[in-house]
């Protein structure tokens, strides 16, 4: 990995080879085997519909790629991408190693949101089996304001600490309300309880439509990475080189949150991946934003996408919930990174 | 016309607490301008608002008759570069990386990972002119405190800016670094003709290289002018509450600043004094210097210069209070004080090598004349000791440093942890002294 640190061609290119064949391999595992041909095949189908395919395959196999397992993939790269991203920003404007899109108390507001659907059977008008994801992603949206409204009243300067603070009440505030619905469920306890483990499965391309619009919203977090490295030095440095803090941070917030609100309504709340993917890229190739953000955007989708083909094959045909494959096959690699980084240091 | 206009500022912290009280100072192109006081002054808040990091009250400060806050947040990067007193790192960023992000306000290309040129040249020259460029691939954690301080200045340069406020640069680098960086510094304001505003807690080294000196005390300009018109020994000593004393040095042109440790007379007046001076015998050939300091305390409790005759190869110690004329002479003074050890300028003086320090940590509301005592036994029975060594031909350049760490406490024998020997052989000593005091007294 050595050769790679400065080397951000091969880096980028590593990067895209991974995740095409971490696509395919994910697309044709499962179940039902499909050869590799075949999928990429359909997968090239699917994305570039102009080209003259001729998919000499059974309607079967062609049907489960394109229809389930290929969006289901492709969530999974989405949701990842996005927690990865959203987690190397909040590391870098909180400036704290413990930081993940889940630390503000955004992703909370959604899980309350989503569960309060699965509890109370809300079925809304014309939104129909889409209700629980846009009932989530707006009680995120509704918690991100709650939070900047409390913490710019608490102090006209906002410093990250506050911030930090403000985002572990309003998280333990709706975590209680969560407690509370679930204490009370009866019947939906399975149904809550699986949301909140994350899952990608069954999704289907809709709601891939609905992250896609969060996700290029993220997209725009890119051009601020310089603004993020400013930031390393605290927000009088980065004032103070140029950076026009209040406008920079509440960008940078909001762009993050938009991220994990949209993760989290569409798949739940998946941990590990956003706290630790922006760390171990970081260990890889230093943290320089303008690397680490596309880099971790990466990482993460590349990584979610492989938890969870574990995750659906490991144990079939019963699935195991991806966080806990994300926690269990991640935290051994990160501890070999963490453990090789620091020896080095050592010699 | 001047490059930095500061006009009434007032600004403070809450709603009530005026930390900065209407502070109005010029600054021109070339000049350097010191900024000291009293911690709590306000220097560091006035500095922050002239970073623009900090809203004033009121009043305004201009740069380059262009009012602080008519510019954007990257005209007043361009303009303004600014040093936090503290700057904590959050990441591994290697030491380019960190200069680089002094460029910020230069650099608008959508896509970020390219660096124009300019940017790379203007970083290169930035860190060459701090002797920094080959650590540039460095993690800037691992750079020593100079380099760092070095590092974070070339981040400043990047900036390209008019003017720099410097937030106590020097804090805790060693006299080389602090050296260069003032030289730095002071070179680049002349060189390039622009303003630096640097908030010094050494009022020495303001003094040398500052041409003018805005002195701040609770918040309002004490004075503003050349150094040595600022430093002025009664107002030093007003403002900073201490015996500060200053002379003028011919040489380099500036006030040089000074102060005393603190005197010793009314402690010296309890001690049961039972050794005079006897100015007619004193020619000490040989000599022993015996101190007793309390550091818990923070002062020299009872300082005594000791100096044993020794014309007749003979060494004689006074007991009891007789005085036997002809035999050793003792020359009391508690006026002086000895710290330095068996060399520097004293050591002609008193004699090379002969000296024996002796510090004995107090323990605090010990009666005094308990204290005086117990000095008084101590010093005894050293020069008993010490006698006794000499004759058995035993150095006395070996008795340079008797420490006593613990403190002492009434009735308390001393176990050997507690006793910090230089060396062994005093230690032997200092025991069954400290035994023989508490059976004595105890």
């Amino acid at each position: 990995m050595r050769w790679l640190k400065n080397n951000y061609t091969s880096t980028y290119l590593l990067m895209v080879g991974a995740f095409t064949g971490v696509l395919l391999l994910a697309v044709s595992m499962g179940s039902v085997a499909v050869p590799l041909s075949i999928s990429t095949k359909a997968v090239l189908a699917q994305v570039f519909p102009f080209l003259p395919f001729s998919l000499e395959t059974t309607a079967g196999a062609e049907a489960i790629i394109q229809e389930v397992r290929l969006p289901r993939v492709l969530l999974a790269a989405a949701v990842g991408g996005a927690l990865g991203l959203a987690g190397a920003v909040f590391q870098g404007l909180l400036r704290n190693p413990l930081a993940d899109p889940y630390t503000l108390g955004v992703s909370s507001g959604s899980s309350l949101g989503a569960v309060a659907v699965l509890y109370f059977g809300w079925q809304l008008p014309l939104l129909g089996s889409f209700t629980l994801p846009v009932v989530s992603i707006i009680c995120g949206f509704l918690t991100l304001a709650v939070l900047l409204l409390f913490v710019y009243s608490v102090e006209r300067t906002v410093r990250t600490e506050t911030m930090i603070l403000a985002g572990i009440i309003i998280t333990s505030f709706l975590s209680a309300f969560m407690s509370l619905l679930i204490a009370f469920s009866g019947e939906e306890l399975r149904q809550i309880i699986q949301w909140l483990l994350g899952s990608v499965s069954r999704r289907g391309w809709d709601y891939l439509r609905l992250i896609v619009p969060c996700l290029l919203a993220g997209a725009l977090l890119l051009s601020q990475a310089r603004a993020l490295n400013a930031f390393a030095f605290g927000e009088d440095s980065a004032s103070s080189v140029g950076v026009n803090v209040p406008r920079t941070r509440m960008l940078l917030l909001a762009g993050a949150s938009v991220l994990t609100g949209g993760a989290v309504a569409v798949s739940g709340t998946i941990g590990f991946v956003g706290l630790v993917i922006p760390h171990m890229i970081r260990l890889l190739w230093g943290p320089d934003h303008k690397h680490l953000l596309p880099l971790s955007f990466g990482g993460g989708a590349v990584f979610l996408m492989l938890a969870d083909l574990i995750a659906r094959t490991v144990a079939a045909p019963v699935e195991v919930p991806v966080g806990v494959i994300t926690a269990l096959a991640g935290a051994p690699v990160f501890a070999l990174l963490l453990f090789h980084q620091r020896r080095r240091r050592w010699q | 016309m001047s490059e930095v206009q500061v006009e009434n500022i007032t600004a403070g912290y809450g709603k009530s607490s005026t930390v900065v009280d209407r502070v109005s100072f010029m600054a021109g192109a070339g000049e350097m301008v010191g900024v000291v006081g009293p911690n709590g002054s306000g220097k560091s808040t006035l500095l922050r608002v002239m970073a623009g990091l900090h809203e004033a009250w009121s009043g305004s400060i201009q740069y380059k008759d262009k009012p602080l806050n008519s510019f954007t947040s990257s005209e007043r990067a361009k303009t303004v570069a600014y040093l936090p007193q503290f700057d904590e790192l959050a990441a591994a960023y290697s030491a380019r990386q960190v200069v680089e992000m002094g460029r910020y306000a230069y650099q608008k290309s959508w896509w970020p990972a390219a660096n124009n040129k300019k940017d790379e040249q203007v970083i290169q020259n930035a860190m060459r002119q701090m002797h920094v460029w080959t650590k540039r691939f460095h993690s800037f954690h691992a750079l020593s405190g100079g380099e760092k301080q070095r590092v974070l200045l070339a981040r400043l340069l990047a900036q390209e800016p008019e003017c720099l406020l410097l937030d106590e640069p020097t804090n805790h680098l060693d006299i080389h670094y602090r050296i260069e960086l003032l030289n730095y510094i002071r070179s680049w304001a002349s060189e390039q003709n622009r303003t630096v505003i640097v908030v010094m807690h050494d009022i020495q080294a303001a003094a040398l290289y500052c041409d003018r000196v805005l002195m701040l005390s609770e918040g309002r300009v004490e004075a503003f002018d050349e150094p040595a018109a600022v430093f002025d020994e009664r107002r030093l000593s007003e403002v900073y509450q201490a015996d500060i004393r200053v002379s003028l040095q011919h040489e380099i042109k500036a006030p040089a600043v000074y102060w005393r440790p603190p005197k010793q007379e009314d402690n010296i007046l309890n001690v049961p004094l039972s050794w005079s001076e006897t100015p007619d015998q004193c020619q000490a050939v040989s000599s022993v210097t015996l101190n007793v300091y309390a550091p818990s305390l923070k002062k020299l409790v009872y300082g005594t210069v000791l100096s044993v005759d020794k014309i007749n190869g003979d060494l004689h110690i006074f007991e009891d209070g007789l005085r036997r004329r002809s035999a050793h002479i003792i020359h009391f003074s508690p006026g002086m004080r000895i710290w330095k050890k068996s060399s520097g300028p004293r050591e002609a003086v008193f004699g090379a090598g002969r000296s024996c320090f002796l510090w004995l940590h107090m323990a605090e509301g010990w009666p005094a004349q308990e204290i005086s005592a117990l000095q008084l036994y101590i010093q005894r029975k050293a020069f008993e000791w010490m006698y006794y060594h000499t004759n058995t031909g035993l150095s006395l350049r070996a008795l340079e440093e008797i420490m006593v760490t613990a403190p002492v406490k009434k009735n308390e024998t001393f176990s050997e942890e507690q006793l910090h020997w230089h060396y062994l052989h005093i230690g032997e000593l200092i025991e069954s002294l400290l035994d023989d005091y508490n059976s004595d007294f105890g």
